[in-house]
């Protein structure tokens, strides 16, 4: 194995040896040490492996041994160099294909978040506080510190993540979050309500399990009761009414339960916003400082220009030249270039209109925080000005919405009912 | 020269030492009935697909066989390759 690849790493010949006399062509070769390998005989011919310096040196054995020889191929590395010399489209091909490929997988390009627990937590939610952290679609591996994002996604969502761990995969990360569970004590059974989030107007209400204390048309404010976390019933069974009458409340407890529904409603959304009238701009003057600066490791040399710019105001912005970065390594030089353009701060005014328009984007980004996938707009955006001086404009921006406003609450948990007795299990005297 | 090659041979025998150690002999390793190493080997006679016959210490030693190859050689190695039907000493 070794020596075949030494002589594909060196290049080696297929040779034809005819005529004369073969077994003194084969003495002769061993007298002057020239290795030869995979020897075929046919009745008339030879065929021989032979490296190309060996090849070189073989003349004499040849004549010596009175035998024709006629190269039939030639192998290996050196000609393989040569012929694709001749290609370097081929070569530039390849050399791109191979930096492609490692630079494709030297980045994370699927992000799996698995939730172990109650699924309470919203995956797209983990991938948000991870992506802060710098753990996004199409991030550098090597710019990636798993603890730190693990850290950091542990301190956003700690309330509800009791850990966090980040597994590398090739080009895949996986977050894998558990959540956090509530331990209840023995003996109680669970109790969680649905209150208002937000003040509104009951659209809609759909209970899945526990007791709807409001109806469609109803008012709440925020921290009202929607749905108990009660499974209720008739003392003595369901009461006899007069058809088209409503049925009395069901007043008895049976147990506690976690409250599930659907609970939408009108909200309006209001925000009173005051915009200056008046805004700085920086406006550049056209004068512009250069300082060059090597900086090794945490240290900085200022190779060129002055350490600080002569201008009263500017704005800066560097470029960095260095070696490129390779996995998780850098290069400890860098070059950093400092340009310092000198500006010129204006007051200038805003015109009422886009006052309101700044106004409008805010609640619209507000907004879009807000509402969740199934709530949606039912009065679109409305801005009023209410107050107006020659500093600010006071805007009211107002929305209708219509949203899910249930949040879980916990509630007074009762006691869990005492496990029935068997016949088996009861003491007779 | 007989003398000297009894007294490698007592002192192999002696010291319990292989004998291709101190005696000039050809060693030979034969893996099923396929290839052949022969070490220690003087140079070739005769190589035919059927037959080959190697210079070794010991006189001559012929091989014979099918398709016989010689996978590689070297100065002080040979290794053949084929269908082996046998190893005699002598033409």
């Amino acid at each position: 194995m070794l020596r075949r690849l030494v002589a594909f790493l060196l290049g080696h010949l297929r040779i034809e040896v005819s005529g004369g006399r073969i077994e003194r062509f084969l003495n002769l070769a061993l007298e002057h040490n020239l290795a030869l390998w995979n020897i075929q005989r046919t009745p008339d011919v030879m065929r021989v492996s032979l490296t190309i310096r060996d090849f070189l040196a073989m003349r004499p054995v040849a004549r010596g041994a009175g035998v024709r020889v006629r190269l039939l191929s030639r192998q290996g590395m050196p000609f393989i160099l040569v012929r694709l010399r001749r290609r370097p489209a081929l070569i530039l091909g390849a050399l791109t294909c191979i930096a492609f490929i490692i630079w494709a997988t030297s980045h994370i390009w699927i992000i799996k978040v698995q939730v172990t627990g109650p699924k309470n937590l919203d995956w797209r939610a983990v991938k948000a506080v991870a992506a802060e952290a710098g753990l996004r679609w199409g991030a550098r591996k090597g710019d990636l510190d798993t603890r730190k994002i693990e850290a950091h996604i542990q301190e956003r969502m700690g309330e509800m993540a009791s850990w966090a761990i980040i597994r590398i995969q090739g080009t895949r990360a996986v977050i894998e979050v558990v959540e956090k569970v509530a331990v209840r004590r023995q003996g109680e059974v669970g109790c969680v309500n649905l209150v208002a989030r937000r003040p509104g107007v009951i659209e809609e209400i759909i209970p899945f399990q526990g007791e709807p204390r409001v109806k469609k048309g109803d008012i709440v404010k925020t921290g009202d009761l929607l749905v108990e976390c009660a499974f209720k019933y008739w003392e003595g069974g369901r009461p006899m009414v007069l058809p088209g009458t409503e049925l009395p409340q069901r007043e008895s407890t049976a147990r506690t339960l976690v409250a599930q529904a659907i609970v939408r409603a009108r909200v309006t959304h209001s925000r009173y916003e005051e915009i200056p009238l008046v805004q700085t701009v920086e406006v550049p003057t056209g004068r512009e400082e250069q300082r060059w600066v090597l900086r090794w490791k945490d240290q900085s040399i200022l190779l060129r220009g002055n350490e600080a710019p002569s201008f009263a105001k500017y704005q800066e912005s560097r470029q960095t030249y260095g070696l490129p970065s390779w996995r998780n390594w850098r290069a400890p030089v860098e070059l950093v270039l400092v340009s310092a353009r000198e500006v010129e701060v204006r007051r200038e005014p805003v015109p009422a209109q886009a006052a309101v328009e700044k106004a409008t984007d805010r609640m619209e980004s507000q907004l879009r925080w807000i509402l969740g996938p199934s709530d949606k707009v039912t009065r679109p955006l409305q801005a009023e000005i209410l107050e107006q001086t020659r500093e600010f404009l006071g805007v009211r921006t107002t929305v209708e919405t219509l949203e899910e406003i249930a949040q879980p609450r916990a509630g007074q948990p009762l006691p869990a009912p005492a496990p029935e007795r068997t016949g088996q299990n009861s003491v007779h005297p | 020269m007989t003398d000297k090659r009894d007294l490698r041979d007592k002192v192999a025998s002696l010291f319990e030492l292989p004998a291709d150690v101190l005696m000039d002999c050809a060693r030979l390793t034969l893996i099923g009935a396929r290839e052949l190493m022969v070490e220690n080997h003087r140079g070739l006679y005769e190589y035919t697909t059927d037959k080959v016959v190697l210079s070794v210490p010991e006189g001559r030693l012929t091989v014979i066989g099918q398709d016989l190859g010689i996978r590689s050689i070297s100065p002080d190695q040979l290794t053949l390759h084929g269908s082996i039907r046998g190893i005699h000493y002598g033409d």
